[in-house]
């Protein structure tokens, strides 16, 4: 078994907190986990992309046009590695009600057979108050609509075991509305 | 409190893997000087040593030619020692890697090189393996950070043993990549200082060093025909009589993707030659494995020293045959393109691409913008490169290596060459013209760290060789780009204990330069006329030194003073915020071309864009 998992956006959203999450839940579920990470220069400003594999694999890349499933954190990022996907792919996407798919991209979603969620994670992160959870909902709404080899469950101990002690209580809110959250505002 | 899950196993980025590696060697001293992709070593090293009450010696020196000479003379004592850095620092201590080639060691020394194909955050894409071949040092190259943990222990016994010093060279996918690992125990080294005077030997003049040379010559022998130290580190899957009609070697980490790739295709039969050890290089191994296929391909990264050492092999296929790109990264999709090309070329397997002819035009169609890295909404460079390039628009800006090198997108970088080279470029730029007469204004930019690293004599020469020129030392108390390492202006060393401090005024005056200012850019008109006073006396007088002088707000953003900056009605649409003070903070408003707004999640309140709009259209309160 091998899930290939991609997640995109920009430096200082958090990305490499929510990798972590992803992975260390896999790694007390059992499985082997290799992970390659955005430093250096990229992380000025630039796109931040991190690839994690769960289950036995060489690389600690995705092969591009193979990923299982897609996170984009910033919406503007979807159209740079949309390409990840695999055919038949699934990806999540914090997407600002005020932004609209271009046609292109639509067009080519619907070609690679590729399902696409949105929400508005910064809209219900400032909703809830905490503007800097936008990363853990969208990781909430992700557990909710993508298939990933771990229970919600055991990211959620994860979340718990390693956010700080300040942040604690409102990551794990943030983790459940993303995952409860629907598209009718519930 | 949540507990943590007992595990044996835990993910670790591969730069924590090479320190834990290094200290299950019982490794006592590392040395290293912070570079994408091994600055995550040091620090890791250092939360081992806390973690194990180990005594451990760390330091950030001030180059990596200080960091190799100091790690290496623990080793002349008898210790286990090693120094850390990225592939272009290696150049910087090469000269020391050369000699100590010949001079040999005592205790295990390890260089850890780490390589950046791509390149990622460096300036060229070269290729570690080779500076072994050049200085005639073993190279270990780890595929995975599980495999640099394990080559790191052969590296120290070989060394050991061998008396030799041993190049581990991981490249960027294994420092920045993250594997659940084995812990092993940490091993506390035991070796006391204790040099042994031999100077004909640690002190050999050339005609000695000849002799050293042959010994060289002859522990290289030695080892390529010692199996135990590549074993398990070079594979060859092909059994003794075997043949195949294809076949393929790799090393480092275009191995893991090559198996994959068979792996995922079906093709787990065509057998994949590792070479994980490839200086000295096995040429009976690979010269048996070429003799059994019909067809090779060589994958490797980031040169093409296996493919030389094979060509001799019409039927060997990689970089020069056109079968494998001579530059960038070797990412998953590119190596599949190749083994794709190869395999159709000779008649091997089918790989079928991901993606058909009608969908790879669509995806062109989405048209992926990549975001062009910038420097942070408030990062005082950006104060300092404006006014720069505003009060000195006709000059040669030659600058550095750091964040600042982003002063490019603000149009006040010209040239960026290696560490130290804003300076001495600047004082040879002046030279040359200077030469035919013609006096033209540089202003040289460099970042604090980078001017301990190699700006001191680089100042000193265009001091004494009377070049004209405005230095302006970037200083924000720390070295950013990397990861925030302290720098010795501070008097913080590695482990946060206070160390001597060097203050950098007095650094200045000490290399002969007369006129040094301090300044805060923040304050933009202040800064800029400090600007004006230092370039008066740069073209009078000689070198003239400014001190852009304002921490960095990432690395000292707890207790940042924030405002609140707003855009007002007034704004004309001229985009000159967005375009020449370039501040991702600046956002256009959803459905106006002309409008522009705050970011608030990304503006850091500096106030500083202020001063830079014409229509005073920003306040700040």
């Amino acid at each position: 078994m091998r899930t290939n998992c991609v997640l995109a956006g920009v430096g200082g959203q958090g990305i490499l907190f929510i990798t972590k999450i992803l992975h260390d839940a896999a790694l007390t579920q059992g499985f082997r986990v290799m992970v390659s990470e955005t430093h250096g220069m990229a992380q000025r400003g630039g796109s931040v992309v991190s690839h994690l594999r769960i289950g036995d694999m060489g690389s600690p890349l995705v092969r591009s046009g193979t990923a299982d499933v897609l996170l984009v954190f910033e919406y503007g990022e979807l159209s740079n590695t949309v390409g990840m996907l695999k055919r038949g792919g699934a990806a999540v996407v914090n997407r600002p009600s005020e932004e609209d798919a271009p046609s292109e991209l639509q067009t080519y979603l619907k070609a690679r057979g590729v399902t696409p969620h949105y929400m508005d994670a910064y809209g219900a992160a400032a909703q809830m108050g905490s503007p800097l959870t936008a990363n853990v909902i969208l990781l909430g709404f992700a557990l909710s609509r993508l298939s990933f080899p771990m229970p919600f469950e055991s990211v959620k101990e994860t979340v718990e075991r390693l956010s700080k002690e300040a942040f604690r209580g409102k990551n794990v809110e943030a983790l459940r509305a993303g995952y409860d959250w629907s598209e009718n505002g519930s | 409190m949540v507990e943590s899950p007992p595990v044996q196993r835990r993910v670790m980025l591969g730069n924590e893997a090479v320190a834990r590696g290094l200290l299950e060697a019982g490794c006592r001293v590392i040395c290293s000087y912070p570079g994408t992709p091994s600055s995550e070593i040091l620090p890791a090293a250092l939360e081992l040593k806390r973690e194990y009450g180990l005594d451990t010696y760390l330091e950030w020196s001030v180059n990596e030619k200080v960091a190799f000479d100091n790690a290496y003379a623990a080793a002349l004592s008898g210790k286990r020692a090693a120094c850390v850095m990225k592939q272009v620092g290696l150049n910087v201590a090469c000269d020391s890697l050369m000699s100590a080639a010949y001079l040999g060691t005592v205790g295990g020394f390890v260089v850890v090189s780490c390589d950046d194909p791509g390149p990622h955050s460096s300036q060229t894409e070269q290729d570690t393996r080779l500076m072994g071949l050049f200085a005639k040092v073993p190279v270990y190259d780890p595929s995975t950070p599980e495999e640099a943990v394990d080559m790191i222990a052969a590296a120290f016994e070989l060394s050991e043993a061998e008396k030799i010093p041993v190049i581990l060279r991981p490249a960027i996918r294994v420092c920045h990549a993250k594997q659940d690992i084995l812990q092993r125990p940490i091993a506390s080294g035991a070796a006391v200082a204790d040099f042994r005077k031999d100077p004909m030997r640690w002190a050999a003049t050339p005609k000695f060093r000849y002799l050293l040379h042959k010994e060289l010559n002859g522990k290289l022998d030695g080892i390529v025909h010692e199996p135990k130290w590549s074993q398990g580190f070079n594979k060859n899957p092909m059994e003794a009589a075997g043949r195949s009609p294809v076949g393929i070697i790799a090393g480092g980490v275009p191995y893991v993707s090559v198996l994959d790739i068979l792996s995922d295709t079906g093709n787990e039969s065509v057998p994949v030659l590792k070479v994980g050890m490839p200086h000295p290089y096995p040429r009976e191994l690979l010269n048996d494995f070429c003799t059994r296929c019909d067809h090779v391909l060589v994958v490797e990264e980031t040169g093409a020293m296996l493919e030389l050492i094979l060509e001799a092999f019409p039927h060997v296929r990689g970089r020069n045959t056109g079968h494998v790109p001579k530059e960038g990264e070797l990412v998953p999709e590119v190596i599949y393109d190749c083994m794709s090309r190869f395999f159709s070329d000779v008649g091997g397997p089918s790989l079928a691409p991901v993606m058909d002819e009608k969908e790879a035009a669509l995806l062109k169609q989405v048209g992926p913008v990549p975001r062009r890295p910038t420097l942070c909404p408030g990062c005082p460079h950006r104060a300092a490169f404006y006014s720069i390039r505003k009060r000195f628009p006709k000059a040669i800006y030659t600058s550095d290596i750091g964040c600042y090198t982003l002063g490019l997108n603000l149009g006040a970088v010209d040239t960026v060459l290696d560490m130290g080279a804003g300076l001495t470029l600047g004082s040879g730029f002046y030279q040359a013209y200077h030469q035919d007469g013609r006096e033209k204004m540089i202003v040289a930019t460099m970042g604090d760290s980078t001017f301990y690293h190699s700006g001191v004599t680089a100042l000193i020469n265009a001091v004494y060789n009377q070049a004209h020129l405005l230095l302006v030392i970037l200083d924000n108390k720390t070295t950013a780009m990397t990861g925030m390492q302290p720098t010795p202006g501070l008097g913080i060393r590695a482990d946060g204990s206070p160390g001597g401090v060097i203050p950098l005024e007095r650094l200045v005056r000490g290399c002969g330069v007369d006129s040094v200012i301090t300044h805060d850019p923040y304050d933009l008109p202040g800064f800029m006329k400090a600007l004006d006073r230092a370039g008066e006396i740069a073209v009078e007088g000689g070198v003239s030194v400014l001190i852009a002088e304002h921490p960095c707000v990432i690395a000292y953003r707890d207790g940042l003073e924030k405002k609140t900056v707003t855009v007002t009605d007034a704004c004309n649409g001229c985009l000159l915020c967005m375009q020449r003070f370039e501040c991702p903070a600046f956002e256009l408003v959803p459905g106006e071309e002309k409008k522009v707004r705050i970011n608030e999640r990304l503006c850091s309140g500096c106030g500083v864009c202020v001063h830079v709009c014409r229509q005073q259209a920003i306040e700040c309160a």
